[in-house]
């Protein structure tokens, strides 16, 4: 009890753990897999990220030949990432994938690979 | 009439003062913790929120009757302008009755949690409730007085130094926080007498809570240290009960009796220092 | 107050998952209790099947939130075998790292619960406040904080470099001191030890005869750690040799000093493992893999236990999953310890038992469009268990 005491105290005068989150952005690593974007110029429609895709986010629209992905299946497990031959597929570090519409969902994140020989 | 204008002034002050509480508490945990506007944002939505309202009038009435008391108990404590000039009994009654109501309000609900809650509540009655009346006249007797209007003791926690005592462990009680909260201990029996409540009645039990919690820090600082240090030692008082909730943990219902019984019988060893 | 039902559950604030416990209760005594499954199935043996093994894996982790590391080892000790892979020794050590890890992380969360049923909120925002060093730990690590799914069949997603090794050991010299206070805390009050001690009784006897796991047996003296007894990847190598923590209490307090004495020996483990890992190795590429045989079987130990994966592969998709989580196999005890004790003590030695319940939900059976449900009486006498 009077260790806790002090503790208590302790923390009372010092700064808080947790951050203001909306003022103040979190702090995740290079490897964090956020939102998951696809290359469409560069995707060749392989079909491998539709078949490893463990939810079925991930569906290759034949007419465009590119992936598309429904970001309200997505699990984040970075499976077709690991799988896609020409490294089209990868994660940014944003974090924010919340979506007010479930429509929203759908739209897709365009836009090259900036480490396209590392994986996942 | 203007005293009750003020009454309802005091409301957002007691509110704003739950609001500094839960920060601190945070503060004490470690994290940023809520806006300290945050009590005023629930009770709005609280209010907001549809009602699950039963066709018993006992249960519905309750909340409202907990505020009015909560509210007449404000009149109480003299500030410059403001105060009763009743007996202090009076203060004591309207104190039970607050929580008689609670008792009515949880056994006309039926549910469980609610029934445990006040069954644990009626037990806690006999170990402090009783005694604190009987506190509070020592108080009174002890110092010549019969209102808090004319109570003017500074310091008499040195006089009555088991009688004080008593008072600050009751405040635990009456605070519902831990170590002494058993009824309304939240892993047993969820929120205890409140569980059945919702949308306004559960915003309007939750300001008449807000008040009391006011009320208790205003009055320790008025009977300990006199009245002109209540304003003043009011944040201590807050301060102190703060520390002792965030580095306690619950004791069970048969240990918070125990403890009352135990200090009950001190207490009364201040009588004699009274006669 | 005579013979009335008091209901915990399937909402409630000492339970974080849905489970409903129906306790009759004199005065505030429990004179019998029973419980109800089947709020929470997911179905994730129904939903791994006809995949791919490789696809299959992230499925099968997605199980439990806290110990989806352990899930997923126990499915790669059955697939693995079946399709002939060598895994290399930095691929089970890192496997290893992530377990422990895990397991530190499951423990804290759990002190922290148990902080929050004894009425001690700070403790409880302190353990977590811990926990979240870990979470940081693996978001460097795998790049997920939760569902962390770092494996590959017979490899992993990428290679543990220096700078993440010495990120794990400077989070793990952070903690250490903190949660050996916090321990510490725990142990010298009185109140709480009160609370714990002398409460939810399961004798030696009894954890054998039920067949109890993981640190539910091992806080009744019972020496059950999958770990040690069918040693499995990195946990095989002579340096890493688990020594499991056994307490002869027999009750709750037994139970919590267990997991409170095993995040240390898990630290003492990812210490080793990080000294034996390879910073500049690099882990083989993945390749598509194809089982040679039809079933395999895999064991783990995850924080709550032994953790068993039957895998059942036709045409190189799965074609059956069943798993046994720990949960499971410790439910059978709870009305028996509940009897007799008192209402306040029931969130404490629920805690104690360390439930994880949507990741144990597979009980609900139904059998001609109408819910079955195993009462505890049904799973004493095992009536339903054709």
């Amino acid at each position: 009890m009077v260790s806790m005491i002090i503790k208590v105290l302790k923390n009372l005068l010092s700064k808080p753990f947790t951050s203001k989150y909306p003022k103040e952005k979190a702090k995740v690593s290079v490897n964090f897999r956020g939102a998951i974007h696809v290359d469409q110029e560069n995707c060749i429609a392989c079909r491998l990220c539709e078949v490893n895709c463990p939810t079925g986010a991930i569906v290759v629209d034949t007419k465009k030949n590119y992936a598309v992905v429904d970001r309200s299946l997505c699990i984040l497990c970075g499976m077709c990432a690991e799988v896609c031959p020409v490294n089209v597929i990868w994660f940014s570090n944003d974090y924010e994938n919340a979506e007010k519409k479930k429509k929203d969902f759908r739209k897709q994140l365009p836009g090259p690979n900036p480490r396209p020989g590392k994986r996942s | 009439m203007i005293e009750i204008l003020y009454a309802l002034l005091l409301i957002p002050l007691a509110l704003l003062i739950e609001g500094i509480r839960r920060k601190a508490v945070a503060r004490m945990h470690n994290r940023v913790g809520p806006p300290f506007l945050q009590p005023f944002y629930d009770i709005m939505k609280l209010i907001s929120k549809k009602e699950f309202s039963r066709k018993n009038l006992v249960f519905n009435l309750v909340p409202y009757l907990a505020l009015l008391c909560s509210l007449a108990m404000l009149l109480f404590i003299p500030f410059a302008i403001i105060g009763f000039d009743y007996d202090f009994l009076v203060f004591g009654y309207l104190f039970i009755l607050q929580d008689t109501f609670y008792i009515f309000g949880a056994v006309s609900s039926r549910s469980p949690f609610a029934m445990f809650a006040s069954v644990r509540e009626l037990l806690l009655m006999l170990g402090y409730e009783i005694t604190f009346l009987i506190v509070l006249s020592l108080f009174f007797y002890g110092t010549g007085a019969m209102s808090f209007q004319e109570f003017a003791a500074e310091f008499a926690f040195l006089k009555l130094p088991l009688v004080s005592l008593f008072l600050l462990f009751t405040g635990f009680v009456i605070l519902r926080i831990t170590p002494y909260d058993v009824m309304v201990a939240e892993p047993e029996i969820s929120a205890g007498f409140f569980s059945e409540y919702s949308g306004a009645s559960l915003a309007v039990l939750e300001i008449a809570e807000f008040i009391k919690d006011f009320i208790i820090y205003m009055l320790f600082g008025f009977l300990l240290f006199g009245p002109g240090y209540a304003l003043l030692l009011s944040p201590v008082f807050m301060l102190f009960y703060m520390v002792m909730l965030t580095s306690s943990p619950r004791y069970s219902t048969v240990a918070t009796v125990k403890t009352f019984l135990f200090l009950a019988l001190l207490a009364f060893l201040d009588v004699f220092v009274v006669i | 107050m005579h013979d009335k039902i008091f209901p915990i559950g399937p909402q409630h604030p000492s339970l974080k998952e849905p489970i409903f416990l129906k306790l009759h209760v004199d005065g505030s005594y429990i004179t019998k209790a029973e419980f109800n499954l089947g709020y929470a199935h997911r179905g994730v043996e129904k939903c791994a099947e006809g995949y791919l093994l490789d696809t299959a894996l992230h499925a099968v982790q997605r199980t439990c939130g806290i110990c989806s590391q352990c899930h997923s080892l126990a499915f790669l000790n059955a697939v693995e075998p079946m399709a002939g892979i060598e895994v290399p020794d930095k691929v089970y050590l890192q496997r290893l790292l992530s377990a422990e890890l895990e397991r530190i992380h499951s423990h804290l969360l759990w002190g922290g619960l148990m902080a929050h049923e004894i009425g001690l909120e700070t403790l409880f925002m302190y353990y977590w406040r811990e926990r979240e060093h870990i979470l940081d730990v693996f978001d460097d690590l795998t790049g997920n904080r939760v569902h962390h799914s770092p494996d590959l069949i017979g490899t992993a997603k990428r290679a543990f470099n220096r700078k993440n090794l010495d990120f794990i050991l400077e989070k793990l010299d952070l903690i250490e001191p903190e949660v050996k206070e916090l321990k510490e805390v725990m142990r010298s009050e009185r109140v709480i030890t009160s609370r714990f001690k002398k409460h939810g009784m399961i004798p030696r006897k009894m954890a054998i005869d039920l067949g109890l796991v993981g640190p539910t047996a091992r806080g009744s003296g019972v020496e059950n750690d999958v770990r040690v007894h069918d040693p499995y990847m990195a946990y095989a190598f002579k340096e890493l040799k688990v020594k499991p923590v056994v307490r002869n209490e027999c009750d709750s307090w037994g139970r919590s000093m267990v997991r409170c004495d095993e995040v240390f020996e898990s630290i003492g483990l990812i210490r080793k493992a990080c000294e034996m890992i390879d910073p500049k190795e690099d882990v083989p590429k993945r390749k598509n893999v194809f089982a040679k045989g039809t079933y395999g079987r895999g064991r783990s130990e995850a924080p709550r236990g032994e953790n068993f994966h039957f895998v059942k592969v036709e045409n190189n998709r799965i074609s059956r999953i069943k798993m046994r989580t720990p949960t499971l196999a410790n439910l059978i005890c709870y009305s028996r310890i509940m009897e007799g004790e008192d209402i306040t003590d029931v969130p404490v030695i629920m805690m104690s038992l360390d439930p994880c319940i949507s990741c144990m939900e597979r009980v609900a059976v139904i059998r001609n469009e109408k819910k079955e449900v195993w009462t505890s009486h049904e799973l004493f006498e095992g009536k339903k268990h054709d």
